[in-house]
């Protein structure tokens, strides 16, 4: 032992039950923090995502399809599911006072398959009248984004130009949509010539059934674009009241619902977050306070061999810091690992969309992960140093007597 | 090197309400000469610990100074007192004084070690001459008490100090260990070095050339060895 560095070692495997506790103290804090904060940022993501998509003003879908509270999650997630109305519905419609848009789509079928590792939702669609998936398509091999062929949700594995199979019939990829973190990830739209090809080719009957249905204007949901100067809701009321056993929703309620549980959500993440950091902070505080107290005598001693209050105060900063350190960077991959594996579940817990950082955002929060514990721990530590360094040897071996 | 203090007086305030004053040492003027043993005795509570504190440099005074050569000891910042402490001042502290979480030879190289200096042949001198040389390795939970004070006066002495304080120097020790504690200082005060010893072993008193009593936080001086 020839140096400082040397005795803050040696102190700190000499204790090992303060330097493992302290080290799990930063590690759990490092953790939550991490956890926490990417948690509330994959939500605001997935909610910014969510209202984005939703260009549509209002959707309507068929009434008895779903209760009140999976139709909301439905147009959350961006999947109404094999529900269907007549398609007529979206001509009345398209005619009604006040109505700029109208698009259309059609679950044919959800089914699994080799390229994704969920089961995949057939959609029909009409490029030509859609407004909502074109502002979420990422790249495409035609200048006008989305021409024939398959339009693919960000999880389906497959590149442009690449061939899928649906039921024996090969169809290229025209166009894949950017993450959005809802069921659109894990769709393939196509439009009505390519459906029909892979009817006339396939020999399944069912789907054959489905694609006839879809030809006789069966749909599973309708997008409405509201004029500009007209009140969506009057639309919302004309069309519940006008057409039968379908429902129409605003958007904007549906986002103001999620947005409430969203903020609900946050904020109990952003509770534990403070109550963690403060739980944690405060015990290693207590635990240096009593620490260096127990540790007078010693303090006293390196005094009196020549150590300046300021050298005593880097020995205990330097054990606090190293076990920080240590803690810090195993609760962060902790976290890290946890986010990174448990997105899917939280998703599916929450029933909201969750749409993960960007890589600068991530590295923003790992830094401000592994960052907190240590400027906590060196703020206890300096506070603890602080009053034992205040101290002359000869009050400290008074004390001690 | 001697030590002078000049009007020295130490209170303790013993509430939050400085209502209940101690005078753990009255104001005194105290010569500590080059060359000599200096033996302070006296009851316990009588306040000969304190006065050697402040004598140190490591419990300013509540009145009064400290020269060391002329230099005033109290007027140099932490810092600097510091390192004169760890370059030119032995302490011997009362009771156990070792950092528990290093052995016997980097306790006795800690001096050394706190401004990263590497006072390895010069520990092994010390353990040698105090008889710890087999116990190098071994950690101060293991040590029995004289084997502790032994080490703790090692140390003190590891820099080769100028100025030696000693609070109960052979306490813990027996006959032959004291004897070898007590030779080394008075040796240590042959060589130039102003020693001052607190102890109540009377042993000590042969070795001292000068003798002080402690009552009440009041010093008076004994006797005085002749020549």
């Amino acid at each position: 032992m020839t140096n400082l560095r040397h005795l803050i070692i040696r102190n700190l495997v000499r204790r090992p039950v303060r330097s493992i506790a302290l080290c799990l103290l930063a590690a759990v804090l490092s953790a939550v923090i991490l956890a926490g904060t990417c948690t509330v940022q994959s939500l605001d993501r997935g909610f910014q995502s969510m209202e984005m998509r939703l260009g549509a003003d209002l959707m309507v879908v068929p009434y008895a399809a779903v209760s009140r509270k999976n139709f909301d999650n439905a147009i959350l997630l961006g999947n109404a599911g094999e529900f269907y109305m007549p398609g007529e519905h979206a001509d009345r419609i398209a005619g009604m006072e006040g109505v700029e848009k109208v698009s259309s789509q059609f679950c044919l079928t959800v089914a699994e398959t080799d390229y994704c590792d969920v089961p995949v939702s057939l959609m029909a669609y009409d490029p030509r009248s859609d407004f909502t998936l074109k502002p979420w398509i990422l790249e495409s091999d035609g200048e006008d984004k989305a021409g024939t062929g398959a339009v693919i949700g960000s999880r389906i594995d497959a590149k442009i130009g690449d061939s899928l199979s649906f039921f024996g019939t090969e169809v290229k990829v025209s166009a894949r949509l950017d993450r959005s973190d809802t069921d659109c990830d894990t769709a393939v739209y196509m439009d009505r010539e390519t459906i029909q090809n892979i009817a006339d080719t396939s020999g399944d009957a069912a789907f054959g059934e489905r694609v006839r249905a879809y030809d006789g204007k069966a749909v599973s949901s309708i997008m409405i674009d509201v004029k500009d100067g007209y009140d969506v809701e009057s639309v919302r009321n004309d069309i519940n009241i006008h057409i039968k056993k379908v429902r129409a929703v605003q958007s904007q309620h549906v986002l103001t619902q999620a947005a409430s549980g969203m903020g609900g959500v946050s904020g109990g993440v952003r509770t534990l977050m403070a109550a963690v950091w403060a739980v944690c902070a405060g015990v290693m505080a207590a635990v240096l306070l009593f620490e260096t107290r127990e540790r007078r005598r010693e303090f006293a001693l390196l005094r009196i061999m020549g150590a300046s209050g300021r050298r005593v105060s880097r020995i205990v900063c330097g054990e606090v810091l190293s076990v920080c350190c240590l803690g810090a960077a195993g609760g962060t991959v902790a976290g890290l690992l946890l986010v990174l594996t448990g997105t899917g579940r939280i998703e599916q817990w929450l029933s909201l969309p969750f749409l993960l950082p960007d890589t600068a955002h991530m590295i923003g929060t790992v830094l401000f992960s592994l960052l907190l514990p240590v400027v906590s721990g060196a703020a206890a530590a300096v506070f603890a140093a602080g009053r034992i360094s205040a101290k002359e040897a000869g009050i400290l071996l008074r004390e001690e007597e | 090197m001697e030590v002078r203090a000049q009007q020295i007086r130490k209170e303790y305030i013993r509430t939050s309400r400085d209502t209940n004053i101690l005078t753990a040492v009255a104001s005194c003027d105290f010569l500590i000469p080059a060359g000599q043993v200096t033996v302070i005795h006296g009851s316990s509570g009588s306040g000969k610990s304190t006065l050697l504190n402040v004598l140190a440099g490591i419990l300013h005074p509540t009145e009064g100074k400290v020269f060391y050569d002329g230099m005033d000891l109290y007027a140099k910042r932490d810092e600097k007192l510091s390192g004169f402490r760890n370059l030119h001042i032995g302490y011997v502290p009362q009771g156990r004084s070792a950092v528990s979480s290093l052995n016997v030879l980097e306790n006795v190289k800690l001096p050394y070690a706190l401004y990263e200096e590497d006072g390895s042949s010069a520990a092994l001198e010390m353990t040698e001459r105090f008889g710890i040389r087999d116990l190098c390795e071994v950690m101060p939970d293991c040590l029995s008490g004289g084997e502790l004070r032994r080490m703790a006066i090692a140390r003190a002495l590891v820099r080769k100090p100028e100025v030696i304080f000693a609070d109960e120097p052979t306490g813990d020790l027996d006959d032959e260990n004291t004897k070898t504690v007590l030779d080394s200082l008075r040796q240590l005060a042959k060589e130039g070095a102003a020693v001052l010893i607190v102890t109540h072993e009377e042993e000590a008193f042969t070795y001292a050339d000068r003798i002080f009593s402690m009552n009440a936080g009041k010093l008076s001086q004994e006797s005085c060895r002749p020549g």
